[in-house]
């Protein structure tokens, strides 16, 4: 790799790295903010999976400025394939997740639009993140 | 689809990483390409075979079974 793009690969690292965890930051201090009182299940559980994804994000983020200072790309042909094929299966996983949420919007005891919008996201980015271990794997991508 | 990726790096002596670096693309992708797991495309298959002074042909191919199919 050119001096050039070794500096581009690494911005692009560090961005990804500071992105995932200020939104896993984000999402656990919202959790904090707008958790009422007793529900400390729900908050334990976002708090989690937030974590989880912050610290996913920062793990990543090792690797890739490892493979930059081995001299190897953090994308090339296959990883786009497998963020392509996740993105793609989590479209459709997102949509019955949404039409769930419709579905049993009383059972779920979300009313307010930010916690339904809230929970959509939530469900929409761990889609993605199974998505993307599940296509990790995968042989045909094409 | 099966390979001779690992039977020529061997014959150079060059690691996974050193093959990815030459190439292009990250280990992962050299890992998954040894193990038939991964079809590459058609320049990757060009700039490894240019690498390892051998053809597309020689380092790729299907068993008579695969291409029934």
């Amino acid at each position: 790799m050119s001096k050039k793009n070794v500096e581009k690969e690494r911005r692009k690292a560090y961005l990804k790295m500071v992105v995932g965890i200020l939104v896993a930051v984000s999402v656990i201090v919202m959790a904090f903010t707008v958790a009422g009182e007793g529900e400390f299940l729900e908050l334990g559980i976002v708090a989690a999976i937030a974590l989880t994804f912050g610290l996913y994000f920062a793990y990543q983020g090792t690797r890739d400025l490892k493979n930059i200072k081995d001299g190897m790309p953090i994308e090339d042909e296959r990883s786009r394939k497998v963020m392509r094929f996740a993105a793609a299966k989590a479209y459709y996983i997102s949509l019955y997740w949404l039409l769930a949420i419709i579905w049993f919007e009383d059972l779920l005891g979300v009313k307010e639009p930010g916690d339904v919008v809230a929970l959509g996201i939530m469900g929409m980015a761990i889609a993605f993140g199974l998505s993307y271990l599940y296509a990790r794997r995968r042989e045909d991508l094409d | 689809m099966k390979t001779r990726i690992k039977e020529l790096r061997a014959r150079y002596d060059m690691t996974q990483e050193d093959l990815a670096r030459e190439v292009g693309v990250r280990r992962e992708t050299i890992v998954f390409l040894e193990k038939g797991r991964y079809n590459p495309s058609l320049r990757l298959a060009f700039k490894i075979a240019h690498v390892l002074k051998s053809t597309v042909e020689e380092l790729f191919f299907f068993e008579k079974k695969e291409l029934e199919e």
